[in-house]
């Protein structure tokens, strides 16, 4: 096997996890420059799609009336663009227009303002880039696509600073480039277990879970995956990973995986992606 | 599309394994928030008042009330606290700018703990014995986990604290 030998290894509280990112090379002051610079990509795509900040760009959408013309950044607009791809490969499984169903059960804080329960990704439209116009009253989450895209992010940034090797972890979210890294599924059914390994070489792995973000309610143990058909929060016993190209792939498949409970689900597919389900 | 196998490991292998990682010593994340700067020690102790006050004003507890700070040149605070959360202990960097402001975040050291397991010695006799051949070496260099997010939401919490003792104890 293959040791990797990564001599910078930071991270930082970003998107709501600890993001870690491993870099071999070695010019040492060249390499903690761009290790800062890729943290700064991921901080400015916190500040842009957080749920919680009342100043990201993300709030501005949410709060916005349907039918105003949103302005918002190339970053923000790359992701719903994908959000848009990944919604209609997947049938409409994946959606961000699930905030209201967070929002009811908890996982996020109530907003205010009301929404159209009727309401899917459908209903943002993306005219022409940069601008966001929502059709009905809703509100997005990016919980499950803005950490996969804000590695790829990072990553790119560490690219232009000529490195070749190197590794970012958005809390599960990884991408690995150059060396191929050994990366560990912990066992869903005892989350300080390994269960599976895989060495991860120029490509992105997600794993979507229950074990840290699962709680009880009055339908049983529910996760923060919403199952935009039956509006509902689903339980997610097993563990769930996805192999890609581009972490913003891998992170958003994740929840079509999940909800369809297929790993050869077409989304997959088209994306050239794969999947495994860990009991 | 790659044909890839996982490898799996077998049960007897890993029974349990305490996920634990130091990315900066104090000297490296000096450096890391502050490059080039010099820094003076500048230990505090809260008085129970204070350590009332920032509990009320931050509504987390203060659980040790020793301070570890250093004053950097050109302005500036650089403060080591640690954060416990459901599933792990973190310790971690904080640079505060001249005017209290956060300027930049950096983990130390983090820790996973779950409770009973960490006080189950036989973890450690799982590793003694192994060749190189072993299955089990690929396991003593876990660097990598793909596995659900865990929340920074303590680190936050500490964030708010350490801004707030900062406010009362060091202006």
């Amino acid at each position: 096997m293959t040791l990797h030998s990564d001599n910078i290894r930071r991270a930082q509280p970003w998107l709501g996890t600890v993001v870690e990112i491993s870099i071999r090379h070695e010019a040492v002051d060249v390499a903690q420059q761009a290790c800062s610079a890729a943290f700064a990509a991921v901080a400015g795509i916190d500040r842009l799609m957080s749920y919680h900040r009342s100043d990201s760009e993300l709030t501005r959408l949410n709060t916005a009336a349907p039918g105003t013309s949103v302005k918002v950044s190339p970053d923000t607009w790359n992701v719903l663009m994908w959000a848009q791809h990944l919604h209609r490969a997947s049938d409409g499984l994946f959606d961000c227009a699930i905030a209201r169903r967070l929002e009811k059960e908890n996982f996020l804080p109530p907003v205010g303002n009301d929404t159209d329960s009727n309401a899917t990704q459908e209903d943002v439209l993306l005219p022409e880039p940069g601008i966001v116009i929502k059709r009905r009253r809703l509100r997005l989450d990016l919980g499950g696509i803005a950490k996969g895209y804000a590695v790829d992010c990072g990553m790119e940034v560490l690219q232009k600073y000529g490195l070749t090797s190197a590794c970012i972890n958005a809390g599960g979210d990884i991408s690995s480039m150059g060396d191929a890294r050994p990366v560990y599924i912990r066992d869903p059914q005892r989350a300080s277990r390994m269960k599976a390994g895989l060495k991860l070489k120029d490509e992105a792995l997600a794993t979507s879970a229950g074990y840290f973000g699962a709680r009880q309610s009055a339908q049983g143990t529910i996760t923060a995956l919403v199952n935009p058909k039956s509006d509902r929060c689903i339980d997610l016993p097993h563990s769930i990973s996805v192999l890609a190209a581009k972490c913003v792939i891998a992170d958003a498949l994740t929840k079509v995986v999940s909800l369809s409970g297929d790993i050869q689900h077409a989304a997959l597919h088209s994306f050239h992606a794969k999947a495994w389900i860990i009991e | 599309m790659h044909y890839r196998t996982w490898l799996w490991m077998p049960l007897a292998a890993v029974s349990t394994s305490v996920y634990a990682t130091t990315y900066l010593s104090v000297e490296q994340a000096q450096q890391a928030i502050f490059p080039g700067a010099s820094m003076t020690a500048f230990p505090v102790t809260l008085t129970d008042e204070q350590v009332r006050h920032i509990e009320k004003l931050s509504n987390v507890n203060v659980r040790h009330k020793e301070i570890r700070a250093w004053k950097v040149s050109g302005g500036g605070w650089f403060i080591v606290d640690e954060v416990v959360g459901k599933h792990d202990f973190v310790t971690y960097a904080i640079g505060l700018a001249q005017d209290g402001s956060v300027k930049q975040i950096e983990v130390m050291e983090y820790r996973e703990s779950y409770g009973y397991e960490i006080r189950n010695a036989l973890w450690r006799n799982q590793f003694i014995g192994k060749t190189a051949a072993n299955p089990l070496q690929l396991t003593q260099d876990i660097r990598n986990i793909s596995g659900a997010t865990l929340s920074c939401r303590h680190i936050t919490d500490g964030v708010r604290r350490i801004l707030i003792t900062h406010d009362t104890a060091f202006r």
